[in-house]
């Protein structure tokens, strides 16, 4: 099996994409198949795609927010309470922290999944697409 | 080289799989029963597909709604408070909208506040709410609310109401989708179920319970049985004069048996005291101000009515602004979301306001069972049987309980000896066997009474349409545009022959049980047009036939000062009404002051306000003044940023608690007498000798005691904030407005002044509700507030907005539609 060859202009982006609709469409486990996957078909450092995940679920995150007029983020604003760290409720920073925030799950998903995987293969590297 | 290498893939993969997995059951395991971490912060799921509650989603779900029922139209009008004002040609119509609109803001609200009248609440919360649920299920008020609704059901005043307004809230039920099923169900993971009419009757159950449910009877008992009769009688004096009385006097229509003290010691129970779940115990401070000030005394020349109703905090706020129109009826105020009409509020000619009555219509009697079976009891000298019916408790993520419920003749046997645990502390030292008699298990139909004052158009109509109300028995007060003012001690009252109802007593006897209820005619009522008409839970009248209402009315600092402030000018007008509402002055901690300021001259305490160890907190370095100048300066305000209303807090506090804990016990344990009593002998028997303590060679005197507790208060807010920290008032007593559902993050804390005996009477978890002033002018001015917002939904700007202006005693102007008024500009459907 050979691994898929992508340029890497265009593998961010499409990474990128692919965890966005992962996230948008999926529940928070989904991130930890497709993440998987992606460490079987193409090369990915952790950080690599951990990084792109997070990017993944903060467009999500903002979507979402967007499609039911800010209403989830105000309410992450009140649940962590970011008013008392002095983030002004129902504000641009409140929500891009609350973006933040929970896009770190993805981030930590992502990232502990793909360590998983980069460990597999360097004990088993004909499992290994690459 | 390559085996270290293989060394740290090991470690990076076993790393990686353990912290995966941690992470992986921290998404998936839930916290205080609510849904796993993972589903809602999810964008694909949870509060990321949550949508806030829009006007406009509002007005066209309720057109659609109201075609799909075939009924005919409602006008709707959101105003700046996103108060809904609905206007119909049809009652039906318009109570079916009231339903739909007050499902898309407060579903979860109505239906969790009813869960807990049913005793429901484990079905959500799981087993952590199961003393709740067993003791409201023994209580048998899930029984007293269904029979209730049937009453309802078959008064026509109510059917028609109640049956559109449920009609209403399973329209919006049916409606509901992902995107805007309130965020509570998604937290929690389930789903509403269709509303019935019972659930209106177990809220209004709840209502009573909270306003009634008084449980003083046990520790009165024990602090009975701990004193020597002499010393009960001068702390807890039965028909001792009060000023401050709502009437000057009061004389029965019928003759009523006078009570005096000799009453109360008839076949006293010797049972012990006992403790019920915290979360079944009303808040003693349940109350509420309400005043009523004669035209003469206003520069408009027309009566002001003003309300603020003292209950528990709580986001979403309790109360629900509305106004509702209808050919017959013009009405705007506070309605329970829940049931249909409106509580608290006016009509284009009159208005009501209502405070707590505090009367005693619960009581607790001791019974003697056979053996340890304990099913069959002792009465009038043969044995009857208890009647024992199974009940289950369905408990979210776990089997469901089955419990046993028992009556007698009585009332229900509410504890149950086998569920003992320390943490519930539902025993100590208490054996079962204790039944319970109350006005509440009375099937009754107060909604009729709302519904009623919802169309009324003079003061005098109050009268009417509180014949038949039976609980919680409150104090009404009405005006009306002519100028007229009337007052009611509403309620059903038992008929103790001659006992009054402190001490737990033996079921044995007939004589010792309730012989029915007073005659309505002896009902105390009051018709001015003259003068100012003040009730903050005070007592009714003085004289010898109160005990037959209660014995723990509130003591009566509040009425004083609000009677003070409104008589200190001549003519008011009616914006300046607000500030009255927010009056954050103790007339108790005045009193304090002066008795303290008298002791000052004398040693010890003159020392200690010179030179205390309390020098940090209350010497001003600087300039060296002493506590004594400080305390003299100071005007008995507890104001938000009030640096001298901590200290005396605590002080006023210590001293109540040393004093009586040495003289009858614990506070947990026993009944204390008022404060109004505490503050009588602190005036004039400074030298009693309830300020001794035997033990000691040293006769103590209030002087002495003073001197103690002023070094312990300090102390005490020593430890607390620490030793260079002079609190401020809403440091000392922090408000904290919480989730109905104690949610994490979605409650409020705001910075807010008061006292309990303070107008604006905030107690950190309690007071003010639900604020109203309105002056009976042509169209009525009104102004209103809540400690929070009319949406249910944290997603909504309008969930908490109006909090910081509560906390500063600020009210908004209410938006009152005419009948013939132009602006419902949005015709449904």
């Amino acid at each position: 099996m050979k691994q898929i060859e992508i340029h890497p202009t265009i593998k961010t982006p499409i990474v990128i994409i692919l965890m966005f609709l992962t996230a948008f469409f999926t529940p928070w486990w989904g991130t930890i198949v497709i993440v998987a996957i992606l460490s079987l078909l193409i090369g990915i450092s952790m950080r690599g795609i951990a990084l792109m995940t997070m990017c993944g679920w903060m467009a999500a995150c903002a979507l979402r927010d967007v499609l039911n007029q800010f209403g989830p983020s105000r309410v992450f604003t009140r649940i962590f309470q970011l008013e008392q760290i002095g983030l002004p409720f129902d504000s641009i920073q409140s929500r891009l922290t609350v973006y933040v925030g929970i896009s770190l799950t993805g981030f930590l998903l992502a990232y502990f999944t793909a360590g998983i995987f980069k460990s597999i293969r360097s004990f088993f590297p004909s499992i290994s697409l690459r | 080289m390559k085996t270290k290498k293989a060394l740290i893939n090991s470690l990076l993969g076993i790393g990686s799989l353990l912290s995966l997995a941690a992470l992986g059951w921290a998404l998936d395991g839930s916290f205080q029963g609510l849904r796993p971490a993972g589903d809602i912060l999810s964008p694909s799921l949870g509060i990321w597909r949550h949508q806030p509650v829009g006007q406009d989603e509002v007005v066209s779900g309720l057109a659609h709604a109201l075609s799909e029922a075939g009924l005919s139209a409602v006008a709707i009008r959101f105003d700046t408070n996103e108060v809904p004002h609905l206007k119909s040609e049809s009652e039906t119509a318009l109570y079916f909208a009231q339903g739909f609109v007050t499902a898309y803001y407060r579903l979860w609200q109505m239906d969790f506040l009813s869960r807990i009248a049913a005793g429901e609440v484990s079905e959500i919360l799981g087993a952590k709410a199961l003393p709740m649920d067993r003791f409201f299920r023994r209580m048998r008020i899930p029984a007293a609310a269904r029979a209730s609704a049937e009453l309802m059901n078959a008064d026509p005043v109510t059917q028609g109401p109640l049956a559109a307004y449920t009609r209403g809230v399973n329209a919006r039920i049916g409606k509901i989708g992902i995107t805007n099923l309130p965020i509570e169900y998604r937290l929690f993971g389930l789903l509403p179920e269709v509303w019935t009419e019972d659930r209106a009757a177990y809220l209004l159950k709840f209502m009573a319970w909270e306003l009634t449910g008084y449980l003083y009877d046990f520790k009165m008992t024990a602090s009975k049985t701990k004193l020597s009769h002499e010393i009960f009688e001068y702390l807890f004096p039965i028909n001792a004069a009060v000023p401050g009385t709502i009437l000057r006097e009061w004389r029965a229509k019928t003759s009523n048996q006078p009570i005096g003290a000799s009453s109360l010691t008839r076949r006293i129970s010797n049972q012990s005291w006992m403790d019920v779940p915290e979360e079944v115990r009303p808040e003693p401070s349940n109350g509420s101000n309400n005043w009523a000030v004669p035209a003469k005394s206003m520069i408009n020349r027309r009566a002001l009515l003003a309300n603020d109703l003292h209950l528990g905090y709580g986001l979403p706020s309790l109360w629900f602004s509305i106004q509702l129109t209808s050919p017959k009826m013009n009405v705007y105020g506070a309605s329970l979301p829940g049931a249909p009409g409106v509580i608290v509020g006016f009509t284009e000619s009159m208005g009501w306001a209502v405070t707590n009555g505090t009367d005693d219509v619960l009581d607790w009697y001791s019974l003697r069972f056979r053996d340890e079976k304990k099913q069959e009891y002792l009465f009038e000298g043969s044995w009857r049987p208890v009647v024992a019916r199974d009940e289950e408790i369905r408990i979210a993520g776990q089997p469901s309980e089955t419990i046993k419920s028992r009556e007698t003749h009585v009332g229900p046997i509410v504890f149950d000896e086998s569920e003992q645990t320390p943490s519930e502390k539902l025993y100590r030292e208490v054996p079962s066997g204790l039944a319970v008699q109350w006005t509440g298990f009375q099937a009754s139909n107060e909604l009729r009474s709302f519904l009623l004052l919802n169309r009324g158009e003079y003061a005098s109509d109050c009268l009417k349409a509180l014949r038949g109300y039976v609980s919680p028995a409150q104090n009404f007060v009405c005006a009306d545009r002519g100028g007229k003012i009337v007052y009611m001690h509403a309620g059903l009252f038992p008929d103790r022959r001659g006992r009054d109802g402190r001490i737990v007593v033996d079921a044995a006897y007939d004589a010792d049980l309730w012989q029915g209820m007073l005659p309505v005619e002896n009902t105390p009522t009051f018709e001015t047009s003259t003068e100012l008409v003040v009730t903050a839970n005070q007592a009714p009248f003085n004289g010898d036939l109160l005990p037959q209402f209660g014995w723990f009315f509130a003591p009566p600092y509040r009425a004083l000062q609000i009677r003070s402030v409104i008589d200190s000018r001549k003519q008011w007008k009616p914006a300046d009404m607000v500030q009255v509402q927010a009056n954050t002055t103790s007339w108790m901690a005045l009193s304090f002051k002066k008795i303290v300021l008298r002791e000052g001259e004398l040693e010890p305490l003159k020392t200690s306000l010179e030179k205390s160890q309390c020098r940090d907190e209350i010497l001003d370095e600087a300039s060296g003044t002493s506590l004594r100048v400080l305390l003299a300066s100071w005007n008995g305000d507890y104001d938000a940023e009030n640096t001298m209303a901590p200290m005396i807090q605590e002080w006023i506090e210590t001293l109540e608690k040393s004093t009586w804990t040495r003289v009858i016990g614990s506070e947990d344990l026993t009944n204390w007498p008022d404060r109004w009593r505490f503050f009588e002998i602190l005036e004039k028997d400074a030298n009693t000798k309830i300020w001794d303590d035997s033990a000691t060679p040293v006769v103590e005197n209030l002087n002495i005691r003073l001197h103690e507790t002023l070094a312990n208060a300090c102390k005490n807010i020593r430890a607390q904030f620490g030793p260079n920290l002079n609190p401020v008032w809403s440091t000392y007593q922090s408000t904290n407005i919480r989730h109905a559902a104690r949610i994490p993050g979605l409650g409020r804390k705001a910075k807010a002044g008061g006292v309990r005996e303070s107008i604006f009477a905030n107690k950190g978890e309690h007071g003010p509700t639900w604020k109203m002033i309105v002056s009976f002018e042509d169209k009525p001015l009104a102004w209103t507030m809540i400690p929070g917002g009319q949406s249910g939904d944290p997603a909504s700007l309008f969930y908490d907005n109006q909090i910081a202006e509560w906390a500063r005693g600020e009210m908004r102007p209410a938006e009152f539609d005419m009948r013939d008024s132009q602006k419902l500009k949005r015709a449904s459907p």
